[in-house]
């Protein structure tokens, strides 16, 4: 047990949160993580209809009893989507935390709490979680630049992120990117958050769906194999550093529209790579702490490890005549 | 508060400046020091006889240890041997090719001083180790002025976990939140730049100091256009200016040599020799050539910022960390709340964490 505004509010063990990933965070991964105390976030977007989803979430309630979540992402995207739906089926499916990001969870804040539930926002700039606390949401995520996926186009630090939103909201803050082991964890809540959001170390893990060719691939990255591609079409994502993102940066140097960027870009090239193994037309996300990936142990195992290790740094500390 | 780095620089707390030229002037390095902390004099500002001067000047207004820092690679030679002429108890440099950096580390260590490499990659690190570094500077995406690209939230654990000298967190660095996230991080202390300029003590203008007060951790940008290599300053209309021109004026490149050369009194000789060695530490030809031409314009446009203290025509170095910073205190205010705050995060967070 380690008590957090965070694990108050959720009725978790452990303030760490899985980040949702496409087509990674079903029932499997999210249902590891809630057993094993952490709190399991299912990608709602990955599912190409509210009825798939529907399962997927009738699925994880057969796989633990714990509270998980479910993320729904209003990001601009290639296929229409219509978000009210995927709100209504998590509700209806008896969800009880849901946490948005891309777009300020406005419009919907008035069904969500009408229903009970929890609300958590993802953001990454300080005036967007500023946002989320006036429309009512219960705690905020602040993702710093070395995250996956879309880390925004600011770039900055976690270390520098995590202190700035501490002073700018009331509500929780949970920390995401960069944070893979135990020093990460005991730093952030040191910076002031109350749980941290890991995505990649949850990535390279027995339960993720995922070939273990990926995995292994993911291993053998260093801190500086990864890159951030999209900024020229406003929605900068860190991706793995290989032929195909190189050459993704270079239609951008090279003016690209998103058209044309488009089928470069697009999430199922990830998704055939993680069925078959073959990473190398992809654009696989991947944050920065990847270089402090090297073997993939269970979801248990990890989040066990860094209740233990936090341990550790602590008595390190108080040894040096620090905290005492 | 004890740790490697208090132990190995003979100081109170693990806490020192980031060298940073124009604004670390010995009157600012010694009041970190005789706050507790290690004072740090960016060395590549000055000609190895004002250099000489400046270090024993510190030497007037403290008794305590102090820093001195250097760029290695480009005419730093005889600034190299002024520092070890002067015995100065910590250097630290950064940049630079083995073949320079290992007699200047024997030359460090002959008279007892504490060679400390400054780094941005994990293997850059363990380079600088089995160069005989006696500590490592860990620079994060954060920090002021030059870096690589990786988080000090990812970096400073992989450091320490691939070298046993004692590493340094930079970048990101102002309070004791900061502090006390390196400690948790593994890093045995942490080097803070643009919050200890932003102090009393440092000798700027009103009128940057303001800039930093003001700033949030958005407002700055990152990008090769100011000085050749990435470097991080204040977004302003200079900064976008220079962002969307991209191309560099030959006659912006010659004037900005010239004004180097009087500024540090080099002969035409000096400069052009200067001026090649840059050409070729980034890498060669037309390329490099470019790359050197910016770094002379980008050194005068640092300095009308600085020096001149104008921060809308200047270019102006500074952190992610100015996110963090609201006011200008005195040195040792900003080091005693540091210290302290880390020190009560970390005792509340021992009653969290240890069962």
């Amino acid at each position: 047990m380690l008590k957090t505004r965070i694990t108050e509010l959720l009725g978790i063990k452990y303030p760490i949160i899985a980040g949702p990933m496409a087509y990674i965070s079903g029932p499997e991964l999210v249902s590891a993580v809630s057993n094993a105390g952490g709190l399991g976030v299912m990608a709602s977007l990955s599912y190409p209809n509210v009825q798939e989803l529907q399962k997927a979430i009738r699925e994880t309630q057969k796989l633990t009893k714990k509270p998980f979540a479910v993320n729904i992402t209003m990001l601009p995207v290639s296929r229409p989507v219509n978000y009210e739906e995927y709100f209504q089926t998590a509700i209806a499916e008896g969800v009880r935390i849901i946490e948005t990001s891309g777009r300020s969870p406005e419009p919907y804040m008035q069904m969500l709490k009408n229903a009970g539930v929890i609300v958590m926002h993802r953001a990454t700039r300080t005036k967007d979680i500023q946002t989320a606390e006036r429309v009512g949401v219960d705690a905020v995520t602040i993702l710093g630049m070395e995250a996956a996926g879309h880390p925004g186009q600011e770039e900055v630090g976690t270390i520098v992120r995590v202190p700035v939103a501490i002073k700018s909201v009331k509500i929780p803050v949970i920390a995401g990117g960069g944070i893979a082991d135990a020093y990460g964890f005991v730093a952030a809540l040191a910076l002031g958050a109350e749980g941290v959001l890991m995505g990649s170390r949850f990535m390279v893990t027995k339960e993720a769906n995922i070939h273990d060719n990926v995995k292994k691939w993911l291993c053998s990255l260093t801190e500086a194999d990864t890159i951030l591609i999209q900024k020229s079409v406003k929605n900068a994502s860190r991706v793995v550093r290989n032929a195909h993102t190189e050459k993704i940066l270079e239609m951008e140097n090279k003016g690209a529209n998103i058209d044309e960027l488009l089928p470069m870009i697009s999430g199922t090239r990830g998704r055939n790579a993680y069925a078959t193994g073959d990473f190398s037309e992809a654009n696989i996300s991947v944050g920065q702490c990847v270089g402090l990936i090297r073997d993939i142990p269970t979801v248990k195992q990890i989040i066990d490890d860094i209740i233990k290790d936090a341990k550790v740094i602590m008595k390190r500390l108080q040894a040096l005549g620090i905290g005492g | 508060m004890k740790t490697r780095m208090t132990e190995l620089f003979g100081i109170r707390y693990p806490i020192m400046l980031a060298g940073m030229n124009w604004l670390t002037t010995p009157k600012l390095v010694a009041a970190v020091s005789n706050a507790g902390a290690l004072g740090v004099l960016a060395g590549a500002q000055y000609n190895p006889d004002s250099l000489k001067k400046a270090i024993q000047e510190i030497r007037t207004l403290t008794d305590k240890p102090f820093g001195v820092n250097l760029t290695l690679g480009v005419a730093s030679g005889p600034l190299a041997k002024v520092v070890i002429e002067e015995k100065v108890p910590v250097v630290n440099y950064s940049l630079g090719r083995p073949p320079e950096i290992q007699p200047f580390i024997q030359g460090i260590h002959s008279y007892g001083g504490k060679a400390v490499g400054t780094i941005a990659l994990v293997r850059h690190a363990q380079r600088s180790e089995q160069l005989g570094v006696d500590a490592i500077i860990v620079t994060g995406y954060e920090a002021a002025s030059h870096s690589g690209n990786v988080g000090a939230l990812v970096l400073v654990p992989q450091v320490v976990d691939a070298v046993k000298v004692p590493c340094i967190g930079a970048g990101g660095y102002a309070d004791g939140k900061g502090l006390a996230a390196a400690l948790a991080l593994g890093a045995e202390g942490i080097s803070m730049g643009t919050r200890l300029a932003a102090t009393k003590e440092a000798e700027v203008s009103d009128a940057v100091k303001d800039v930093w007060v003001k700033s949030t951790e958005e407002d700055t940008v990152i990008d090769p256009t100011f000085d050749g290599i990435n470097c991080r300053v204040l977004k302003n209309k200079k900064a976008e200016e220079m962002l969307n021109k991209k191309s560099l004026a030959l006659f912006d490149a010659w004037s900005a040599g010239m004004f180097m050369k009087k500024e540090l009194k080099m002969s035409y000789g000096q400069l052009f020799k200067t001026a090649n060695q840059m050409r070729k530490s980034r890498g060669g030809g037309m390329k490099g050539l470019a790359s050197a031409m910016r770094f002379s314009v980008g050194g005068r446009l640092f300095r009308t910022a600085t020096v001149g203290g104008d921060p809308v025509n200047g270019i102006l170095m500074m952190g992610q960390t100015v996110g963090r910073i609201h006011d200008i205190p005195r040195v040792k205010e900003v080091i005693d709340r540091t210290v302290a705050e880390a020190k009560q995060i970390l005792g509340k967070m021992n009653k969290q964490i240890a069962d």
